[in-house]
């Protein structure tokens, strides 16, 4: 119903609150408005210039901003991930963005990339973030060092009558499921020779995914992993103490907080191959092995990166550069920012400054191994089927190798490369 | 004899109150949840125990004095006050017409108030967000962001459904009362007034709790047309708290729903009285 | 009665100099639109309350009015933006896109950049000194560009940067600050495009990307003389490369051609379709049945306390929608939901309520009877008390059972009001999108790749197809969607009144 909203202001191109020039104009969402302010209320007070923050819902602003800002109705810059990148950069609606060396110097490199399409970098990075594996303290005193391990424990810990979980991942979802595809060498998009996506290889049904999903769906199957396990749902039972171990984000560290629940952040446990060696002989599948197990690898989530996107219809781009340059890419505002959104600071100045929090090193570790979620607008007409194949391979209706089969064939449909 | 009766009436009795009672705890149970969910402090739609751990007010103390919420309440109350009103009205108005007069054209217009309004609303948006603005461009407290301008849109659902219940019910009221009336100089329209009205008490009732009920509650056009915290209206109000990323306030939403539906019962119950009345008044039956 | 008539004509006489008033208004402004809509408008008021023929019409006016404003209007608009390409990227006029392209404009590599100092005492600006690689200008705060000759510039502390000029002191960066609205828009003229304010210290020169060529309606790139040309609502180069923003063109029946016979749109077609009408139909017969049901149990004056029960009945239409069905959805919740939890304990089973098609359906039409029984029963009530208390007397008396009474006398009188409002309700649910998208959003998933779930309705499915496509949010397609949504609803409502004779009812005139 929201959306259908979206959709209809996004149409009406009405948006009430257009940049001008000599005043500055952000929309962010409400997690990151605090921040902007603190900022803006240092600029004007230093200069003179009113910078005006509206709040505009997180879904709500990559549609607004495409259709606003062309119309000379948009803001000077937004707040937004890295794959929204691709397709504002696409519809000519972001400026590009040259970095001054000292500030570039000073943000973590693999973000820089993730913000870039085509070559040209259009967006300042300010966080990162990507799952782990989020443990109640109370129930799991030491993270599982192995996939065994957390099998183990999760066995130990599942009850479904009470009901408690030992292990859980939001599904169906496929976000949440691609540390599993991409472990043993399952990808969305493969690569070029110079390193661009590949929007017509389509790595979901390859050995290394399907291997992945198999070991996903004999969980299923055990009744150790619950199908059909939503946000919503898995949120209530974690604040109630009944999960023990859970694939997640940064985003939901909060809310155990709130319900005092104390919890550790870990990397989830390298997958074990379904054969040795792996990748079988003649395939070539990008997989990270995992040193201190042999024929384990390492799962490797998306990496979602926060940044600032300039428009390009902005008519005060020395101002925005002034600002953002010298105001708000500062320790200070990244710290306060940390603190607000507790995700990865890309700023290294400030990353030095927390990396000493267990929960930033956890997650932190957990993407290390991690793939920029891909920013090209190709990506659309992958999410609607891949999370198909997820809710059925959860519900038992399909074997993973069928599921990802007939979902890779959509996609590559759908992107017409058949 | 007498005294199976007695026992047969006894046990009708019994069962129809059971049978009641049945019906109340399938209407009631999932709002038992709603209140239960009001008290909890800890945010979560718990669906699985009716008591919260710690029941607390603390979700209505933050809704009544630290939200604008009393603001929404009486903004919806408002709009949906004046809105039903207007519509039964009109409605009654267009019924009176459809039941009484002979007109070319009557059937098929008869037809198309209800084929009209079955078009999808959510795709007209676009337009009535456009009409609007330019209202307000002539006149400004008739246009976007105004209560007036709500209503004017609502008023578009004056004519449609009810106006078939209500004509329906016009149609089972004798014609000779009014022919007397109008023997007696009485303009149709007085005849209408002072004749037909009174008598359809019970339809005007009923037709003005389904509107007030349907608009109260309406959320899509009072949310593109309405902005600020100041002119929500509460369904729009309360979708900030469970609106954004991650941040759902289940409680005070929860606290929200209670609030409101109470104020709509009350108002049920306060016509209830109206309802029932063309069963008493006997009198005006041929 | 003279009074009366003086009456009207004054009232009538005030209404139509206001609306002559506002004619000229808009005439004034030039909004054609308005114009005609008043004047015909306050024509038919006029006709209305003067003519006896149309006496009727006086008391549909108003509602009528109402109607084509906010129903008719935004429906005929629909009809409209269904032919044309309105969606994402293609929401202006030609006009207005053209305009917006020719505003870019670019920066020639090598940039030609200008350092530049403002000078002035106070915040007030005097003159800007641009110095570039080779030629250093003045520039008056107008934005006139001449020769720095006849201007005097002095660098006191000799560290490059000029500190007065014709002894003005040069900005504070504050004071710059307080000129930066104007300097922002500064557009200087210089070559082929002009100089702009591109940083806080430099003026660079930019050059208009595009030439607009209105003969030939094709569209230069200067930099690299690529030539575009309109293709449906949008410039396109030879090899395919596009300019954003489009804009809103008709594309015939496209739209429309695109959903019948593109097999990616209809495949699922047919089956949902066929859900729509079973969820509807479903829906409609059993609240009716359960709130006609409560009515009459209601209605029994022997009955006490029922003022109370009505009261508590009418809850689930009392609580806001959005709210209630949520609180459904995590009833049937496979895991901690109240009804798994109740079926575990007492008989050690799971229903999958929401992942499996037929229970998913069922609890579909489950929490709609819910919903829906409240408003069935407040208008069964409505109608019950249409009929006279002596019919039932007179049935009793010739020996009719309840149940008799009910199929022989209640039931047809009641339909003959209530028909229509069935109607209605099946109708409504027919587009009910709240109830579908916040209970399952459509799930469970039926096959890969169609888009359509086991819940989806014909709404839902429309909107997933023109919302969440891979082509951005498709207004036109979404438009198509809703009036062949709209005439399907409206033949099958037709079809069911010709089966329940309404029409013969309306024409004999009851």
């Amino acid at each position: 119903m929201r959306r259908w909203l979206v959709v209809t202001l996004l149409v009406l191109g009405a948006s009430a609150f257009a940049a001008t020039p000599g005043k500055l104009l952000i929309w962010c969402d409400d997690t990151r408005a605090p921040v902007f302010e603190e900022a803006a209320k240092a600029y004007t007070e230093a200069t003179g210039i009113v910078v005006e923050v509206v709040e505009v819902p997180f879904g709500e602003i990559r549609g607004q901003f495409i259709t606003a800002a062309p119309a000379g109705e948009g803001p000077d810059f937004i707040i937004g991930p890295h794959d929204w990148v691709g397709e504002l950069a696409a519809s000519g609606v972001l400026a590009e963005i040259q970095l001054p060396d000292d500030l570039k110097d000073n943000l973590d490199s693999v973000s820089l990339e993730a913000l870039s399409y085509g070559g040209k970098l259009y967006g300042i990075p300010y966080a990162r973030e990507g799952i782990g594996l989020v443990y109640n303290k109370a129930l799991v005193p030491e993270p599982p060092a192995t996939w065994e391990e957390l099998l183990a424990l999760a066995r130990k810990l599942t009850d479904p009558t009470v009901p408690q979980y030992g292990f859980v991942v939001q599904n169906p979802d496929p976000y949440h499921f691609f540390p599993f595809i991409s472990a043993l060498g399952g990808y969305i998009f493969g690569k070029t020779p110079e390193g661009a996506l590949e929007p017509c290889d389509v790595g979901l049904d390859n050995a290394g995914a399907v291997a992945g999903m198999e070991i996903m769906d004999a969980l299923f199957e055990e009744g150790l992993l619950p199908a059909g396990l939503d946000w919503n749902t898995w949120t209530g039972l974690f604040s109630e103490g009944r999960i023990a171990m859970v694939v997640t984000g940064p985003w939901a560290i909060r809310i155990a907080k709130d319900a005092g629940i104390e919890v550790g952040v870990a990397p989830i446990p390298s997958l074990p191959a379904p054969e040795s060696p792996w990748p079988p002989e003649g395939i070539d599948l990008p997989v990270i092995p995992d040193p201190a197990h042999p024929d384990h690898f390492f799962p490797r989530p998306f990496v979602g990166v926060q940044g600032v996107m300039i428009s390009a219809y902005s008519p005060n781009l020395p101002l925005v550069e002034d600002f953002l340059y010298n105001y708000v890419f500062t320790k200070e505002i990244m710290l306060f920012l940390y603190e607000l959104d507790p995700r990865i600071p890309t700023f290294l100045p400030t990353y030095e400054e927390v990396a000493a929090d267990p929960i930033v090193k956890g997650f932190a570790e957990s993407i290390k191994n991690g793939i920029p979620m891909p920013n090209i607008p190709q990506m659309s007409a992958v999410w609607g089927a891949w999370y198909d194949a997820m809710a059925l391979i959860g519900n038992q209706e399909l074997e993973p190798a069928d599921a990802l089969h007939q979902a890779a064939e959509n996609i590559r449909e759908t992107l017409g490369c058949k | 004899m007498a005294c199976r009766r007695k026992v047969g009436f006894w046990t009708r009795r019994f069962v129809r109150n059971l049978l009641a009672w049945v019906a109340i705890a399938f209407a009631l149970f999932p709002a038992v949840f709603v209140l239960g969910t009001s008290f909890n402090p800890a945010n979560n739609l718990s669906t699985t125990r009716v008591i919260p751990r710690n029941p607390s007010l603390a979700n209505y103390f933050e809704l009544l004095f630290r939200q604008p919420f009393p603001t929404w309440l009486w903004n919806s109350v408002k709009v949906a006050g004046i809105s039903s009103f207007l519509s039964v009205s009109l409605c009654a108005l267009g019924a009176y017409a459809f039941s009484r007069f002979r007109f070319s054209g009557r059937r098929v217009g008869l037809l198309t108030l209800l084929l009209v309004q079955m078009f999808p609303q959510a795709l007209g948006m676009v337009a009535i967000f456009l009409l609007l603005k330019r209202i307000g461009t002539y006149m400004p407290w008739l246009g976007l962001n105004t209560h007036p301008g709500l209503i004017l849109v609502y008023l578009g659902g004056a004519l449609g459904f009810n106006t078939w219940l209500m004509k329906g019910y016009f149609d089972t009221i004798p014609r000779s009362l009014e022919e007397s009336a109008m023997v007696d100089g009485a303009t149709p329209f007085q005849a209408f007034r002072w004749i037909i009205l009174p008598l359809a008490r019970p339809i005007l009732a009923v037709i003005f709790v389904i509107q007030f009920i349907t608009l109260y509650s309406e959320y899509l056009l009072a949310s593109i047309l309405l902005k600020g915290e100041k002119m929500y209206t509460l369904a729009v109000g309360m979708r900030i708290f469970i609106g954004e990323h991650y941040r759902d306030r289940w409680g005070i939403f929860a606290a929200g729903a209670v609030i409101g539906a109470l104020v709509v019962l009350v108002i049920f119950y306060a016509l209830q009285s109206q309802i029932i009345s063309g069963l008493t008044g006997g009198a005006v039956k041929e | 009665m003279v009074v009366r008539v003086l009456l009207k004509v004054a009232l009538l006489g005030l209404f139509d100099a206001l609306a002559v008033y506002w004619c000229v208004l808009f005439l004034w402004d030039g909004n054609w639109t308005f114009l005609a809509v008043t004047a015909g408008g306050t024509l038919l008021l006029n006709w209305l309350v003067l003519s006896s023929r149309s006496y009727p019409l006086r008391y549909l006016f108003p509602g009528l009015f109402f109607l084509s404003l906010m129903v008719v209007y935004p429906a005929g608009y629909t009809f409209y933006i269904s032919f044309t390409n309105y969606s994402t990227g293609h929401i202006l006029s030609k006009d207005e896109a053209i305009g917006l392209i020719l505003q870019r404009t670019y920066s020639p590599t090598p940039s030609v950049s200008f350092q530049f100092w403002a000078f002035g005492e106070e915040g007030k600006l005097y003159g800007l000194v641009l110095r570039g690689e080779e030629d250093t200008y003045f520039l008056l705060p107008d934005g006139q560009l001449s020769s720095l000759k006849g201007h005097e510039l002095t660098d006191h502390d000799g560290d490059g940067v000029p500190d007065e000029l014709d002894g003005h002191p040069r900005l504070t960066r504050r004071e710059l600050f307080q000129n930066i609205e104007r300097l922002q828009t500064l557009r200087v003229p210089y070559g082929e495009g002009w100089l702009r304010m591109a940083t806080l210290t430099e003026f660079r020169l930019y050059l208009p990307q595009y030439r607009y060529n209105p003969g030939k309606d094709i569209l230069v790139d200067r930099k690299t003389g690529k030539i575009y040309r309109p293709v449906e609502g949008k410039f396109v180069a030879d090899d395919g490369a596009g300019i954003d923003p489009g804009w809103v063109t008709f594309v015939g029946l496209r739209n429309y051609i695109r959903f019948f016979f593109d097999p990616r749109y209809h495949k699922a077609f047919g089956r949902v379709f066929l859900w729509t009408v079973e969820f509807a139909v479903l829906t409609v017969g059993l609240s009716f049945a359960l709130g006609l049901a409560l009515a009459i149990l209601l209605n029994d004056r022997k009955l006490r306390l029922r003022k109370l029960y009505r009261s508590l009945l009418i809850v689930p239409y009392a609580i806001p929608a959005f709210i209630s069905i949520l609180i459904w959805r995590g009833f049937f919740n496979t895991h901690v939901g109240l009804f798994n939890q109740a079926l575990q304990n007492w008989l050690g089973t799971k229903v999958p309520w929401l992942t499996d098609p037929f229970w998913a359906r069922f609890s579909v039409v489950f929490t709609n009877v819910w919903l829906t029984y409240p408003y069935m029963m407040l208008i069964s009530l409505g109608a019950l008390q249409s009929i006279p208390g002596e019919l039932y007397e007179a049935a009793a008396i010739d020996g009719a059972g309840p149940w008799q009474r009910f199929t022989r006398v209640t039931l047809p009188l009641l339909m003959i009001s209530l028909a229509p409002m069935l109607i209605g309700s099946f109708a409504y649910t027919f587009n009910n999108f709240t109830l579908i998208w916040l209970l399952t959003g459509g799930d469970p998933v039926v096959a890969i790749g169609e888009r359509a779930g086991a819940t989806d309705i014909l709404l839902s499915y429309a909107y997933k197809l023109a919302f969440q496509g891979a082509r951005g949010n498709e207004m036109g397609m979404a438009s198509a969607l809703a009036v062949n949504i709209f005439l399907i609803v409206a033949l099958v409502s037709g079809i069911s009144f010709a089966r329940t004779r309404m029409l013969e009812e309306v024409s004999r005139g009851m």
